[in-house]
């Protein structure tokens, strides 16, 4: 019974807790380890950086023997370094040792004054820095009997990702997409966040394709509970061919037929780093360059990347404009024919007049009116999206001037309808990416069915399911209208629907991301230089 | 997580979508009908009563965290209990019954065309969907849709006050004694005791201790912004006009003319009591499933009334399925860094 219900909660919350406290533990573990010295044992100095960088696939460690029968070791992270470049400036120089190298000291001398001349060498003392080294794109040699390690430059010869995301277009802020190479995507994020605590899980899914996927997050920041939901999501993924992210959202919703995506999707590298850094967890998958984002809340879907790299009240701003763009988008449509059918006496004289001398010539309902120049949007906008630029351009303005005027003059729209159809549309378009659009169009109709049978009580009535439905969706456990409800105020001020000057950000507490800020009264870090307020 | 667990805040703000939603159209024309232009004031005194009641539900049912019929143990309840559940389940279908019939009456008025049955429906069907999405879902609904309830209340309140409002109706204070307060504060009472239906969620809230304070707060605001419309409605239509109509809050939003756009306002203060109703229909339905399975022995009460419906048949039936368990243990954590553990490197 109930009884023997609350001790289950009860015990089920203080195993949630222990396992939150045991990350803690290990990123306190972890950030101890860092600060130790490097051993004089190869193994012992290879072993601990493979524990600290939580045992990395993409941490590839090259053992070799020298001429005088030391063993050296070179460690890099597999995309940040270029192959050949590793090969010409350090195996390549390691493989000429001369014999009179023999003691770990003499190879030592050798490698910083003969061996490696040519690259920017420098001695390390601690796995901190060198984890810190390897994300810049450094390689690390470490010699067999030398408690140091040498670390070498490399990352000057580095570039940036190939091309900027069509998807996720910026006016300010960096250029760089992922691409469909994963360890590409992985070494662009841990070049942003260069820290040992940066975990980096591999996965294979599908039964045939066997794609090859990352599950990365920060260990302390992320909460564990999420980590392990979504391993667990992944490992249920039966598919047989698994080609993108999307694929592996619907095993990770917990309502797949909700329309409201409930995992926020990004091609950015900077995107990734910065929900990394606020304790989400970031699913990538090896063919596609599109990244998954867990947990995300609706005011993710209305957020644009250079909401960070513009000016919190321009930032703020925006954000209010979207979230009332998708209002109007939504219910705007479905209130003007309710409005119109049901509720006249709302509108002035004057404006009902105009509206009813518009609609005179029309010969069908208002509501198939709606519906003609909704779908007939929807129509050009698809058939806009398939089509070369510059077709799609003219089809455009055909279907908006010549189309729309058209329709007018022969009496089979009215004007105040199309002005309507057209600032909902644009309304939708407002919003950062395309997929977040599709669930409010589909739930304009529903809306527009409802407002023009009952009114404003069909539109009452549809809005408040919506709302039921949005409070109860979440994402890997998290609700999705968080900060919102649960009521945390600051934190929607301070990162959801507004955003306020990065000095005034709280420092994210572990597994406090936005969804669960509380509690927090430590002032954030001063801003990132280059980066406005 | 949805494990149906709510918040000390969002019970608090659902109480006064409780206590507020029927109340604000409905109660100025009886009230006044009874007290006269003192009719505040007996939404005062029927506020502090109601305060009282909202503590005692506190202390009887959030502080044990036990809902009404629930066994104190981890025993069957005895069958004192289950007649009390079931008489709690049948006090949240009579209140959801009137609810429904408030709605539709309501709108008949606003759209006469439109059959009856569509408003009582759509209301039923409403409140059923909001309370099936389960019982953490339904008490952040009511909080979502909250600041547009207190938003179109409090402008509603604010542009009517605004010229139109003659103090002098509202005055001598206690024209005609005490006597016409005190037979108007029942009424009062019973709104603010509707607070009573959130005694469901008991055992379901995550610090109810801080309820001790929240709830009577909540009962609080509620009878303010009551007392504030009943003041309103007599100190702009006059105490004989109010006591006349039968939805004295409509008539007070005609009379407000806010812009060139909107002429009259009054379907936009329904729109909002609207969705309140909503969410009060789902609280009552969704109270009256668990009231009804729970002690019954059917199932621990869950999450609202489809988890309530998928438990039927109770679990005595022999073709009765059990339900996968929600809950999974974790594995976490892996192998720490200090330790020489396997590499955190899986496959599937």
């Amino acid at each position: 019974m109930e009884g023997s219900n609350r001790l289950h909660r009860l015990s089920r919350e203080i195993g949630e807790r222990a396992a939150r406290l045991s990350a803690l533990l290990d990123a306190w573990a972890a950030d101890r380890a860092a600060e130790r010295a490097i051993p004089p044992q190869l193994a012992h100095a290879v072993h601990a950086l493979r524990a600290l960088l939580g045992f990395a696939s993409d941490l590839q460690v090259r053992h070799l023997r020298l001429a005088g029968e030391i063993q050296v070791a070179v460690v890099v992270i597999d995309g940040l370094v270029d192959d050949q470049l590793i090969h010409h400036v350090v195996l390549a120089p390691l493989a000429r040792a001369p014999q009179s190298a023999c003691t770990p000291e003499a190879v030592q001398r050798w490698l910083l004054h003969r061996g490696l001349e040519g690259a920017q060498l420098r001695p390390a003392g601690n796995f901190r820095e060198l984890a810190r080294e390897l994300h810049r794109g450094s390689a690390v040699v470490l010699v067999d009997g030398v408690p140091l390690a040498l670390v070498i430059d490399l990352s000057g010869f580095e570039h940036r990702l190939p091309e900027e995301p069509a998807s996720e277009v910026v006016t300010r802020g960096p250029r760089e997409g992922f691409t469909e190479v994963l360890r590409t995507n992985v070494a662009a994020v841990r070049r942003r966040l260069a820290d040992h605590r940066l975990r980096v899980e591999s996965f294979t899914v599908g039964r045939l394709s066997h794609s090859r996927g990352a599950l990365l997050y920060v260990l302390g920041q992320a909460d564990p509970l999420v980590v392990e939901r979504l391993r667990r999501r992944l490992a249920a993924v039966t598919l047989d061919a698994v080609v993108d992210t999307a694929q592996l959202v619907s095993y990770l919703s917990g309502r797949p037929w909700s329309p409201f995506l409930q995992y926020r999707s990004t091609e950015r590298p900077d995107v990734c780093a910065a929900a990394l850094a606020q304790g989400q967890v970031v699913v990538m998958l090896d063919g596609t360059p599109f990244a998954v984002i867990a947990p995300s809340t609706f005011w993710d879907l209305l957020h644009s990347p250079e909401d960070y790299y513009l000016r919190w009240p321009f930032s703020s701003a925006m954000r209010v404009l979207r979230l009332a763009s998708v209002l109007f988008s939504v219910g705007g449509l479905a209130l003007y024919v309710a409005v119109v059918n049901y509720h006249h006496e709302l509108v002035p004289t004057n404006l009902l007049v105009t509206i009813v001398n518009s609609r005179a010539p029309v010969p069908y309902p208002t509501l198939m009116e709606a519906l003609i120049l909704n779908l007939g949007f929807d129509l050009l906008r698809e058939a806009g999206a398939r089509m070369p630029q510059g077709i799609g351009g003219a089809l455009t303005v055909v279907g908006a001037l010549v189309v729309g005027d058209a329709m007018v003059r022969g009496g089979l729209a009215s004007a105040p309808m199309i002005v309507l159809v057209a600032v909902s549309a644009v309304a939708t378009l407002a919003l950062p990416t395309f997929a977040v659009t599709v669930p409010f169009r589909l739930l304009s109709y529903l809306l527009l069915v409802l407002g023009s049978t009952f009114g404003l009580f069909g539109v009452a009535v549809g809005a408040t399911v919506i709302a039921g439905h949005l409070a109860s969706l979440e994402s890997a456990g998290k609700p999705f209208l968080a900060p919102m409800t649960p009521w945390r105020g600051r934190a929607l001020l301070e990162d959801a629907l507004s955003r306020l000057p990065w000095t005034k950000h709280r420092v994210p507490g572990p597994f406090l991301s936005r969804q669960d800020a509380r509690g927090q009264g430590e002032r954030g870090p001063t801003p990132p230089r280059g980066v406005e307020g | 997580m949805n494990r149906g667990i709510v918040e000390p805040v969002q019970v608090a703000v659902n109480a006064i979508v409780v206590v507020t939603t029927a109340a604000l159209l409905y109660e100025p024309g009886p009230l006044v009908a009874r007290a006269g232009h003192d009719a505040w004031l007996a939404v005062l005194v029927g506020t502090a009563l109601s305060v009282a009641f909202a503590w005692g539900v506190w202390a009887a049912y959030f502080r044990p965290e036990r809902a009404p019929g629930e066994p104190a143990g981890a025993g069957r309840p005895s069958w004192t209990g289950r007649l009390l559940a079931l008489a709690f389940a049948a006090y949240a279908i009579y209140m959801g019954v009137l609810l429904v019939a408030q709605v539709a009456m309501t709108f008949t008025t606003v759209l006469p065309e439109m059959p009856i049955a569509a408003f009582a429906a759509g209301t039923a069907l409403t409140g059923w969907m909001l309370s099936a999405y389960g019982r953490e879902a339904l008490y952040r609904t009511g909080q979502l849709l909250f600041p547009l309830m207190v938003l179109a209340s409090v402008a509603n309140l604010a542009v009517s006050l605004a010229g139109n409002v003659d103090s002098r109706e509202l005055l001598p204070l206690l024209e005609a004694g005490p006597e016409r307060i005190l037979r108007a504060v029942p009424l009062v009472f019973a709104f603010g005791s509707e607070v009573l239906v959130l005694a469901a969620a008991a055992g379901a809230v995550r610090a109810p201790w801080r309820l001790a304070l929240f709830l009577p707060v909540a009962v609080t605001l509620s009878g303010l912004l009551m007392a504030a419309y009943t003041a309103a409605a007599v100190g702009v239509l006059g105490s004989h006009e109010v006591a006349r109509s039968t939805f004295p809050v409509l008539a007070l939003a005609r009379q407000v003319r806010v812009s060139l756009f909107l002429l009259r306002v009054e379907i936009l203060t329904l729109f909002a009591w609207l969705t309140g109703t909503f969410v009060k229909e789902g609280l009552l339905l969704s109270a009256a499933a668990e009231s009804i399975t729970g002690p019954w022995d059917w199932e621990p009460a869950g999450n609202g009334p489809s988890r309530a419906w998928r438990r039927w048949p109770p679990p005595c039936w022999p073709w009765r399925v059990s339900p996968t368990p929600s809950s999974c243990s974790t594995t976490w954590p892996g192998p720490s860094p200090l330790s020489p553990g396997r590499p955190r490197r899986f496959s599937w």
